[in-house]
């Protein structure tokens, strides 16, 4: 039997042009798994969260969003969310209690005329964390768009790290092949450093692991069982060459599609002393990863499943 | 119920003051050599009072419902919550009648619980929630339904056949059955009257609208009393709904029925007939929609075989143009399980056998 205990607080913006809610929350809940059996409800004997919210703070964000997106571009849809909870896990192994912060900017941007939406998931755990650089210049690529593209044959393109985020984890889940010189691991943040066990999340090669050696447990809501996932992502390659593609994707066109062996994505670009246009790409993982020029040092993290590190990737594309 | 005297009447967007409390219990069963276990229980309880303020709509939320009891009477609302589903076959006794034609590899996910809201008049508003989603791993198959008709549904899914055939959808025309046609139109015209998308060149004898009063709401989430609506005349759904007690109050169809003045139905002897669908969306950015079809069956003459299950993509005014006739009789649909803005809404699906022409054609 694994008992699990989480009491929370948190606040939630949500801009659904033209309704503007902001959602204060306390909950305390409660969780219990017996082997297969999953059961989960409130909690009456908690106590209060002691860590306050400021909301402020997040209408202070949202407006700045609000200043980086220019007509015709519109936003369709904002989520800002910060939250603090403390977490308690009781199993055969002993109790084990902490507490963590993590804050998570969804949005969606509309270019009507070009029929275009981006999406962009930030997040971090402070508010500090959200990087609205990402928002401003995919929000200006889209004032730009002026086509949309399917190459034949493949082209340099530089990922932002956005971008390259997104693609771990479906990555991750299909175990693809890895070339020499590109490996995935899993690397925690300093601030989130336990899984929804209340175990260290560990520093692993993941680059030739299966499911049965995935070591940590994702829990995004005491309401639903953990789920057995690795975490984290990061890509290893080879370094970035000394000239930058000419294009690059700065942000994806809406969410993308996982069907059978295939990530197919739409992605925002922009090239140098162009217009910015879509690009339609579909690719097996394995296809991907053979493609991958080069990886920046540098990363920061995603919310993207139960998190990932994105850093500047260059890669040869083609609407595979 | 006592209110405060907190709770004024300002509106913003169509919006007042109000108090909404839910509680929703959600079970999981699988079955397995022949009969059904629980693998997930999960209960949920909880209030929130949402204030319209300078700066937009302000909701505190708690799964406390003590929290609340400086504005609301909290005993009253626990009675409304509590009193519910007395009578109702608790699920292993419900489901032990459709084990036979369930089948291997079936799961069946059911959500029951009770929402009280806020009325104008102080009064509480209850209403009830109950749907089940059935789904059978082995065929690829889902159906959102409710208690009273699943064993109906079932021998649908019972029925069919295992092997399929592939078919172009595009180059033939189809006939959307057993209700079918209101999940299509879902899509197509409901979801972009949520959004205030500009109407599509709909025939004239076509008439979808949101009726709240078919899903038994008299009052939405937002405590509003709400009506019907003529979508297909540029309407917007009155309702505004949510999942629950956390979550925003968004404009949300309720149930879907499509009535057609003066559409005559052709059956062409060579044809698809859609009998069930998977998951849909409507894109607003291309507006466009696509709807999965999980269950369809090609006619040739007296043959009928079941069809590969296909993903129908089409703009929406070549959609609207497509549209060849509709009978006379109404059906139910089992149900759509409907997902917009992470939001999990059963909506009621109503409509008559629709026909549509080859989509390349359009």
């Amino acid at each position: 039997m694994i008992r699990y205990v989480k009491r929370g607080r948190s606040a939630r913006f949500e801009l659904n042009p033209p309704d503007e809610t902001l959602i204060e929350l306390e909950e305390c809940g409660i969780a219990e798994s017996d082997g297969p059996v999953f059961a989960a409800g409130q909690w009456d004997s908690c106590d209060d969260v002691m860590t306050s919210i400021d909301s402020r703070e997040l209408r202070r964000i949202a407006a700045a969003v609000r200043q980086a997106v220019v007509s015709p571009v519109t936003i369709e849809r904002l989520t800002l969310a910060d939250g603090v909870a403390s977490h308690r896990v009781e199993d055969e192994s002993g109790i084990r209690i902490w507490d963590e912060r993590q804050v998570r900017l969804f949005v969606s941007l509309l270019d009507p005329a070009h029929a275009t939406r981006i999406e962009l998931l930030l997040g971090g755990t402070s508010l500090r964390d959200i990087d609205l650089t990402e928002i401003g210049v995919a929000a200006d690529a889209l004032t730009r768009v002026a086509s949309s593209e399917e190459w034949r044959e493949p082209r340099r393109v530089r990922l932002r790290p956005a971008v390259a985020a997104a693609l771990l984890p479906p990555i991750a889940r299909a175990h693809p092949p890895f070339p020499h010189g590109v490996r995935l691991r899993q690397e925690r943040r300093s601030a989130l450093v336990r899984d929804g066990m209340g175990r260290p999340i560990e520093e692993i090669d993941l680059t030739d692991a299966r499911e049965t050696a995935w070591p940590n447990w994702f829990r995004p809501s005491y309401r639903f069982p953990p789920l057995q996932t690795p975490m984290h992502l990061r890509l290893d390659g080879p370094d970035l060459a000394d000239d930058a593609p000419p294009i690059e994707a700065v942000a994806l066109a809406g969410p993308l599609s996982i069907a059978r062996d295939r990530i197919g994505a739409r992605l925002l670009c922009v090239e140098r002393d162009r217009a910015a246009f879509t690009l339609k790409v579909s690719c097996s993982p394995a296809e991907w990863l053979e493609r991958i020029e080069g990886v920046g040092r540098e990363a920061r993290w995603y919310p993207y499943h139960a998190g990932s590190w994105g850093a500047v990737t260059d890669a040869e594309i083609s609407a595979w | 119920m006592t209110r405060s005297a907190g709770l004024d009447r300002s509106t913003l967007a169509g919006v007042k003051d109000h108090f909404y409390a839910s509680a929703l219990t959600e079970q999981v069963w699988v079955l397995e050599a022949g009969s059904w276990s629980r693998r997930e229980r999960r209960t949920d309880i909880g209030g929130a009072l949402a204030r319209v303020t300078a700066d937009g709509l302000v909701i505190r939320a708690s799964d406390r419902l003590s929290d609340f009891a400086a504005e609301v009477d909290v005993r009253e609302v626990q009675n409304v919550l509590d009193a519910t589903f007395a009578g109702v076959p608790i699920e292993r006794e419900l489901l032990s009648g459709v084990a036979s034609a369930a089948g291997e590899a079936a799961a069946v996910r059911s959500v029951r619980g009770r929402v009280a809201v806020q009325r104008d008049d102080d009064a509480l508003a209850a209403r009830d929630i109950d749907y089940l989603v059935f789904i059978d791993a082995r065929r690829s198959l889902s159906i959102v339904t409710t208690r009273d008709r699943i064993e109906d549904e079932l021998r649908i899914f019972s029925s069919s056949d295992e092997t399929t055939i592939e078919v172009d959808h595009r180059t033939i025309p189809i006939v959307w059955r057993n209700g079918s046609a209101a999940v299509l139109l879902h899509e197509a015209i409901g979801h972009p009257a949520e959004h205030g998308a500009p109407a599509a060149p709909w025939p004239k004898w076509l008439v979808v609208a949101d009726d709240p009063e078919a899903s038994g709401m008299l009052v939405d989430d937002a405590g509003e009393r709400v009506s019907r609506r003529i979508l297909t005349a540029g309407e917007q759904p009155s309702c505004r709904r949510r999942e629950g007690f956390r979550d925003v109050p968004l404009h949300r169809m309720t149930t879907l029925v499509v009535e057609c003045g003066k559409g005559a139905l052709d059956l062409p002897a060579r044809r698809l007939e859609v009998l069930l669908t998977g998951t849909g969306e409507y894109d607003a950015a291309a507006d466009s929609i696509s709807l999965a079809v999980d269950l369809a069956e090609l006619v040739e003459g007296d043959r009928r075989r079941r069809a590969a299950p296909f993903v129908l993509r089409a703009r929406r005014d070549h959609l609207a143009r497509s549209i060849a006739g509709a009978g006379d009789r109404q059906a139910r649909y089992p149900g759509v399980l409907c997902s917009r803005e992470g939001q999990r809404l059963y909506a009621g699906s109503i409509a008559p056998d629709l026909s549509t022409s080859p989509l390349e054609h359009s």
